[in-house]
Parts: C-alpha cells; sequence; structure tokens
C-alpha cells in the first residue's frame, strides 16, 4: 500500500467522511431502534439483565461477600505455620523477606522478628482444617467451607486493595463486581436492589468510600445501595411527615413525564436510569421496612447469630440482614466488618474482633444450608490482603502488630458450587510467599462470576473507545475450587 | 442508469410511451454523473496500489471509455438534438451496453478471481479454460488435507477478494500456498511453527474495529476458524497432509464443522435459543425467566420478588411451559395444595430443581413427585403442612440428591428412616431447632405487584 498523507485519503477514508456509505446510515437507524426500546415503546424485559442468561450454566445466584475491612492476620486465624512459633523472635530470613513489597509503615524497622501465632490452632472436622481458638465456631463448620490459602494482591494499602478487589482497578472509579453482576444478570426481586452493601463494627479504623461500590461506567442503577442501621435502613426512605404515598405517586409520575421528554431530546440513557432509581427507591419505601423488621425470626435462630443480633447496625444483625435479603432474591451483597487493621495490640484487638465475627458468620452459613439456600448462595469471608509473620513495632513490647501483606492471605467460601470442606493452595513455612497453587485478585473475580454463570471475558462495556471487563485482561478460573 | 436509459430509450418508440422522450436527456445526464463519480472513487482505490496486472488495466479503461460514451451521448442529447435523434441515440446506447459489460466483467474478475466463470462449470469447460481437477468431496476428518481442504478453502472464502492474482492488496496473493508463504509487501505473514509472530495470525485475531483486522470491513473469522489458522501455523503450516496423520489438539469438532462434516454446533443457530414467545410470556406473569445456559434453552424459572401470592391466572401461564422447566423456584410464593394441583407437576417431566420453601404445601401434594423421573434438588423447608405421612411417600424418589425439610411437621425418626432407605440422598432437616414445631409464618408486604 502506497504512503498516504492527508491531501490524498483513501476510497474508503472518503466514503466514511462524506457519510455517503449506506454501512453508517444503517448504523445510526440500528442506534435508533435501540432508543426506540429503551423508550418503552417495546419495554424490554428489563429484568434478565443483559445477557438474559450467562454463557454458562450458573452455580450460585447470589454472593455475599463478608469483608474483613483492615485486613485480617490470616497468620494469626486460618494459615497455621509451627516454623513461626518455633522462630519466635528470630529475624524473618532475607530469602523469604525479599522478594516482596512492604507497607512505610514497617519497612523502616531495624529488624523484622517472626512471631508465631498470638493463639492456639487445632484441627477440626472430617477435612482436619486448622482454625485459630480465636475463632470456635467457624471450627465447627469447616467441612462446609472451601479454604483458600494461597490469595494475592499487588496493594499494600487498604484503599487501592479494597478498590482492586471489589472493582478490579486500584483507582476509584471502575463498576464493582456487584454492579457487573446487576448490568449482567438483571434482577431477582423488582422491589429490592441487586447490590447491597452493609457496614459494621469500629468506625475509628480504616474508611471505606461509596465508589468501592460504585457502578463506574456502568448505568447508575446497578450501584450498591448502603443499608444503614439508623431508624431509616435506607437514607430518605420514609415520606417527610405529612406526605402521603399518593402525594409521592404522583410526583414520581410527573418528573418520570419531565424525564423522557428530556431523554427525546437528549437520548441519554442516564436519564432513565435515573428514574429507574426513583422508582426503586418508591417500591422500597414498602419492601425495605419488612425485611428491616425481624420480629418473625423465632429466638432459636435468633439465637444462632449471638447476642449481638438484637442490636441493629452488628455484624450479627447484618449477616442476618443479609440472609433475609438474600431469601428474596438480592443478587450481590458485601458485609464489612470493620476494624482489622491491627498495626499494635493486636494481642487485645483480633481477638475481640474475631468475637464479633465469628458466630454470626458461621451462623449465617449453617442458616443458609438448612434453609436449602446454600445450594445457590456463594458465601465468601475474607479480606484484602493479610497481614506479615513478622511484627510491628518492638518484639519486647507486648502492643505489638502487624503490618499489611499482600503476598499471601487466606479466604474461606461455602456455598454455591464450591468443594466443601477442601484446602486449596499452600504458602511456606512462614505464611509469606505462596508455595503451590496462587490465586491472584483477578483469578478470584473471574471465578465468582463464572460460579454465577459469567464468562468474565465476555462481560464487557465499551467506553471511552475500548472494551472494559471487570477483570481487565487478566483472571485465570480457578477450577480446582469448583465441585 | 444505463439500463434505465436502454429501456425508455425502447419504450419511447411506440406511441404509447413517447412522452418518455422528454426524460431522456435527464436520464443520460444521471448516468454520466454516477459514471464520472465512480470513475473517480475507482482512480482512487487504484492509486492505493495492490492491483497489478492487465485485469486492473482493463477494468479501468473500459470503465473510463464509457464513463466518455455516456458523457458525450448526454451532452448530443442535450444540445445537437436532431443530430441525436437520427444518427447518435442508437449507436451510443449499444456502445454504452459493450463497455459495462466489459468493465462489469474485468470488475468481476478482480474480485471474484479471473476464473469465477467457470470455476462451477462441468470439469470439460475447466480443463478448456485451464483449471485443475476439483477436490473431490471430503467424507472423513481423517482422510482431508490439511491445506487444500481447511486452509485453503478458508482463505478463498475469507480473504481472496482482496488478495488473488489480480487485486493483490498489501501486495499479498493468498490463492495458493506458495503466494501465502511469499508474502506481501511488508514480508511474510505466515511463520511456520510461530503463530506469534506471524501477521496473518494477528489481523484476524484483532477486534473488528481495529486498524489492522482483516478482513477489512467484514464478519471476523469465527473463534474456532482462529484457533484452527494457529494450529496449522504452529504445526509449521504445511502445504498439504492428511489430518489422519495429524495432532489434532482437541480441534476435531471445529474441524468437522469447517469441513462441512457436521453442522455448526446447536449453540449458533436458532435451535439453542428459548421460545421467546414463552419467554416473555411468563415474563409477563410475574416470573423470572433464564434460559440454563447459552448452549441449553431449557429455562430456569422463579417468582419475581418473592414474597407475593401467586395467582391463578399466572399459574396457568406457567403451566404452558411445563415441558421446558429444568429449574423451578417458588419459594415465598404462597403455594398451596390446589396450586400445585392446578399447575400439575406431572407435566414438568425435565424438573430438576423444585424449590416450594415457605409456602403452604401439605402431604397431598407429594405423591406426585415420585412421577418426576429427573428431581434431583426438592425444598420443602418451611411448610408446616407436611408431616411423617406424606414424606413417606417420597421414598420412591432414588434419583433425589438433597431435600430440605427443616420447620416441617416431620419427626427425626421419619428424617432417619427416609435416609436408611434413600442413603445417598442429603437430608437437611435443619440445625437450630425449636423446643416446639412453631410455625410463624413469615411476615411479608402487602401485594404490591403491578402497583
Amino acid at each position: 500500500m502506497k504512503d498516504q498523507d492527508k491531501f490524498d485519503p483513501t476510497r474508503r477514508e472518503l466514503l466514511k467522511s462524506s457519510g455517503i456509505a449506506g454501512l453508517g446510515a444503517l448504523g445510526a437507524l440500528n442506534l435508533l431502534s435501540t432508543k426506540a426500546l429503551a423508550l418503552g415503546v417495546v419495554e424490554a424485559p428489563m429484568n434478565t439483565g443483559l445477557l438474559g442468561s450467562g454463557p454458562l450454566r450458573a452455580r450460585a445466584k447470589r454472593v455475599i461477600h463478608l469483608h474483613m475491612l483492615g485486613a485480617m492476620s490470616h497468620v494469626d486465624t486460618f494459615d497455621y505455620k509451627p516454623v513461626l512459633t518455633e522462630r519466635t523472635g528470630q529475624e524473618l530470613p532475607p530469602s523469604v523477606k525479599d522478594s516482596q513489597r512492604i507497607s512505610t509503615m514497617s519497612s523502616g524497622q531495624s529488624a523484622f522478628p517472626i512471631r508465631g501465632p498470638i493463639a492456639k490452632f487445632a484441627r477440626y472436622g472430617q477435612s482436619g482444617a486448622w482454625v485459630s481458638e480465636l475463632l470456635p465456631h467457624t471450627a465447627k463448620i469447616v467441612d462446609d467451607l472451601c479454604f483458600i490459602r494461597t490469595l494475592h494482591t499487588e496493594h499494600v494499602n487498604h484503599d487501592p486493595a479494597a478498590k482492586f478487589l471489589h472493582t478490579g482497578f486500584q483507582i476509584a472509579g471502575r463498576p464493582s463486581i456487584g454492579s457487573w453482576v446487576s448490568y449482567g444478570l438483571g434482577s431477582d426481586n423488582r422491589d429490592l436492589p441487586n447490590f447491597v452493601v452493609m457496614k459494621a463494627g469500629p468506625q475509628n479504623g480504616v474508611p471505606i468510600d461509596s465508589l468501592t461500590w460504585g457502578a463506574g461506567f456502568l448505568p447508575s442503577h446497578h450501584q450498591g445501595v448502603e443499608f444503614l442501621a439508623a431508624a431509616d435502613p435506607v437514607h430518605y426512605i420514609t415520606d417527610p411527615k405529612g406526605m402521603e404515598r399518593s402525594e409521592r405517586r404522583e410526583m414520581l409520575d410527573a418528573l418520570a413525564k419531565l424525564a423522557d421528554t428530556q431523554y427525546r431530546v437528549s437520548l441519554d440513557d442516564e436519564t432513565r436510569s435515573r428514574v429507574n432509581q426513583y422508582e426503586m427507591a418508591y417500591r422500597m419505601q414498602a419492601s425495605v421496612p419488612v425485611v428491616a423488621d425481624i420480629s418473625d425470626e423465632p429466638d432459636y435462630v435468633l439465637d444462632m447469630y449471638g447476642p449481638d443480633v438484637r442490636k441493629p447496625g452488628t455484624f450479627a444483625r447484618n449477616c442476618l440482614m443479609a440472609r433475609r435479603l438474600c431469601e428474596r432474591g438480592v443478587k450481590y451483597q458485601v458485609c464489612f466488618g470493620m476494624g482489622w487493621d491491627h498495626h499494635s495490640n493486636i494481642t487485645t484487638g483480633l481477638p475481640s474482633q474475631c468475637r464479633m465475627v465469628d458466630q454470626p458468620a458461621a451462623a449465617l452459613v449453617a442458616d443458609l444450608k438448612q434453609r436449602g439456600l446454600l445450594e445457590d448462595t456463594l458465601v465468601m469471608f475474607g479480606s484484602e490482603f493479610g497481614r506479615t509473620s513478622f511484627i510491628q513495632g518492638n518484639i519486647a513490647d507486648p502492643r505489638f502488630g502487624r503490618d499489611h501483606h499482600g503476598g499471601a492471605f487466606t479466604w474461606w467460601m461455602a456455598g454455591g458450587g464450591t468443594k466443601a470442606g477442601l484446602q486449596y493452595g499452600e504458602t511456606d513455612d512462614f505464611a509469606y510467599n505462596i508455595a503451590k497453587d496462587p490465586v491472584h485478585i483477578h483469578d478470584l473475580n473471574a471465578t465468582i462470576l463464572h460460579i454465577l454463570g459469567i464468562d468474565h471475558e465476555r462481560l464487557t462495556f465499551r467506553t471511552q473507545g475500548r472494551d472494559f471487563r471487570l477483570t481487565d485482561v487478566h483472571g485465570e478460573l480457578v477450577k480446582g475450587i469448583l465441585a | 442508469m444505463i439500463f434505465v436509459v436502454l429501456v425508455a430509450e425502447l419504450l419511447s418508440r411506440r406511441p404509447r410511451y413517447a412522452r418518455l422522450r422528454t426524460y431522456i436527456p435527464l436520464l443520460w445526464g444521471l448516468t454520466a454523473a454516477s459514471a464520472i463519480g465512480t470513475v473517480v472513487l475507482g482512480l482512487m482505490h487504484y492509486s492505493e496500489g495492490g492491483f497489478d496486472g492487465g485485469m486492473a488495466v482493463r477494468h479501468r479503461n473500459y470503465g473510463i471509455a464509457f464513463a466518455l460514451c455516456v458523457t458525450l451521448a448526454a451532452l448530443a442529447s442535450v444540445v445537437w438534438r436532431d443530430l441525436y435523434d437520427r444518427a447518435i441515440r442508437i449507436p451510443a446506447c449499444l456502445l454504452a451496453l459493450i463497455l459495462i459489460t466489459m468493465t462489469g466483467h474485468y470488475g468481476g474478475n478482480l474480485t471474484h478471481g479471473s476464473t469465477y466463470l467457470v470455476e462451477l462449470a462441468p470439469q470439460p469447460i475447466r480443463t478448456l479454460a485451464g483449471l485443475a481437477p476439483e477436490r473431490p468431496a471430503v467424507t472423513s476428518l481423517q482422510a482431508a488435507d490439511v491445506y487444500l481442504d481447511v486452509i485453503g478453502p478458508m482463505l478463498a472464502n475469507r480473504c481472496v477478494t482482496c488478495h488473488n492474482k489480480d487485486k493483490r492488496s498489501g501486495g499479498l496473493d493468498l490463492t495458493s500456498h506458495a503466494n501465502l508463504m511469499r508474502g506481501g509487501e511488508k514480508g511474510t505473514v505466515v511463520v511456520p511453527g510461530k503463530s506469534g509472530e506471524s501477521d496473518l495470525q494477528r489481523r484476524v485475531s484483532l477486534p473488528s474495529d481495529a486498524e489492522d483486522f482483516m478482513p477489512k470491513g467484514k464478519t471476523p473469522l469465527r473463534p474456532e476458524q482462529i484457533a484452527i489458522l494457529q494450529w496449522w501455523i504452529d504445526a509449521g503450516a504445511p502445504a498439504g497432509g492428511a489430518l489422519g496423520g495429524m495432532k489434532l489438539a482437541g480441534l476435531a469438532p471445529a474441524l468437522s464443522t469447517q469441513l462441512g462434516l457436521t453442522r455448526k454446533p446447536a449453540a449458533t443457530g436458532p435451535a439453542a435459543k428459548a421460545d421467546p414467545a414463552i419467554v416473555a410470556r411468563l415474563y409477563e406473569a410475574g416470573f423470572v425467566v433464564r434460559q440454563m445456559s447459552l448452549e441449553d434453552p431449557l429455562l430456569d424459572v422463579a417468582v419475581y420478588s418473592p414474597g407475593h401470592d401467586v395467582t391463578d391466572k399466572e399459574l396457568d401461564t406457567l403451566a404452558t411451559a411445563a415441558d421446558r422447566i429444568v429449574r423451578l423456584d417458588l419459594r415465598l410464593a404462597g403455594i398451596d395444595d390446589a396450586d400445585l394441583k392446578r399447575l400439575d407437576l406431572r407435566k414438568f417431566s425435565k424438573l430438576q430443581v423444585l424449590l416450594l420453601s415457605n409456602d403452604r404445601v401439605s402431604d397431598s401434594s407429594l405423591g406426585v413427585l415420585a412421577d418426576l423421573p429427573q428431581l434431583r434438588q426438592l425444598n420443602l423447608y418451611g411448610n408446616a403442612g407436611i408431616t411423617d405421612a406424606g414424606v413417606a411417600s417420597l421414598s420412591n424418589l432414588k434419583q433425589l440428591e438433597s431435600l430440605y425439610l427443616w420447620r416441617t411437621g416431620v419427626s427425626a425418626q421419619s428424617v432417619a428412616k427416609l435416609s436408611a432407605i434413600l442413603p445417598k440422598v442429603k437430608i437437611d432437616a435443619g440445625e437450630s431447632q425449636p423446643s416446639r414445631p412453631a410455625q410463624r409464618p413469615m411476615k411479608e408486604a402487602a401485594h404490591v405487584r403491578g402497583s
């Protein structure tokens, strides 16, 4: 082909720029008909999502992620390494430590002394999983769990690591996995959002912002909705005093008409997305109080979750809420258990955090199981990263802690077609590096989507001139954990 | 356009259509304008290169001659009207007809190859035209030739309209193995054994809107075709050889499809798509409907928004899709024995998963479940009306995998008895037990569907 310059356009370019090309015109027509569909001239089955059905047979319909925000120490809870106890006080061998990036909070330390787990470990169940005595209730259900000991991430700070975990990218702005699921699979309940987020635990720890469950460039009605502990479980869900529901209805109808006029001019999908959200909020005014009212739960069920369940806003109550929402078809839920950032005082801080989550998390699995919901619900328990097997601070000072560690950390999963009683992957003797079967965050996300029946390479959204997906150009399915 | 002129000229000779004469100058003018436009575009395309040999030159020259011819005719019909009527009309029409035919013929040769006229002719004519005997039809995967039957035809179908002897876009001719290996202006396009370094492989694998994507402006190759191409290049890009002698690396089904031995997998055909009318009907009736997967058109149906009682009308709609439903989720939908009778579960012959938790089903409904031959998962939790008597009738469900009986009236002894009869079934009667078999119904919002 000859060299081309600006003044010598090819035939193809001339046709394209002059708009003669019939293809271009056809494309525009096609666009218009899609818009006509969106306008409601022909109502598309909005509830089935983009995919209608995933390309794959779904193993699970829903996901509940219990996110221990701040990073639970895998060294003291699930990844038992007796060598650490034997070598307590000794320096972490450079051959083990060297290759990994560590946070600036401990990188200036002159020494990196090993500290064995702060609690005793024992093996439980038929699967013989090692669990620390800090988690006695979890220990009872290990045969229902699938442990992954080799999660790893590039990030050593909470915000980028949490963003990376939930959105596949360390900088805020991409859609959260729950939004992708909502976009791809649609809704199972027209009265509740597809994606719900709850927070509980000490509020003075690591913060988390709503961009973590944002919809990014996806239509905004796919964003996560935060449920609160307040009298109104969702912000502004109750009409102001003196306002009748019929008035609200009239207002929304008028608003929808205005939005429709606007849409016909602008063809901006976000206009419709917003009306969608108004209508969802209206339906939630009726549905949310019912879900939030737990007076129909018998005592023997409440007792499973522990005493905290009777207090709104606790991790235990959120676990119960998660089960109730899951029963009603909410597709993706994240329950943040806050307060795990044990840079210091881990010997007192970690046990109290474990007490907060252990019984409710185990009860959630057991409660879903007896209802048959574990067959098609994936429960996940894990943090944005783990903690170091060397200590942060001074070994002689009992106020020592552990720093961030992205190189290897443990999660457990239950249900959703994962292998119950499995221990997947191995770390080295120091719970520091991965010895066998690494699972990167992108691999984890690819696998979660797979379990829901979505091929992570095929669920894409075109924006800014390229097709984006949750796992970018990465992600290998972790077949080993699937039953 | 020229044919419109010819028809108009012919018709206008008859008195009845004499009025058409008025429009003939206009028609000639339009023909001339479109011919000139086409020539300009054609010359631009020609100047981009990639054409050598007489075919393109002839196409160009005849095209220009045609444009000249019709332009002159148009002029004549306006300026020298008498002369036109007397002497120009018939010769101009005939000349234009001859010129457009020749232009078209050479143009056709350019895009379809110079043998396209006789390719499908009987072999004696093919031989006369200097064509090799046609490949015999492929009947077995093992005997098929990797280049002559697989790669060659694939390229012939998708690439040679632009990359042939006469129109060598990018200097590339893909009509034979030797020419393919010779490459184009930018060098070789196939590096035997290294698909990763082969430009051909790279370009067909690009997204279809990429600048370098091939076949440019056309439908991309199918993923299986791209995989076959990659496999062939990695195998050393051989010029021939029976498939039977090669490692097929799991591509046997794709190769078989490519050779036309098997039809395309059903997934790409309409067969795998659930009947949209049924889906729409169920959706209208308030159910969430999904295909089991893209390959499996059977249905996964659930109540949309659990917590609202399903009406009889909705149940009737559901029953119309009975034989297509694999998974039926009627949790928390107020289903009672009368509802199940109305549905007639016997018709749900493909049902594998049936979820009736927190409904109002009692013993009398359970007998019919024995007639569901594929049922794997049955969830009856939260139905107080189910007792030991009813559960006894489940003992025939040998194929069952899991059964949920928490918060029913079934006793522990009865569960143990059923476990003994059905040892493979995972029976879950619940971990947390009430001291009394209290059944507090779940509270739900008023029926708000359709509000």
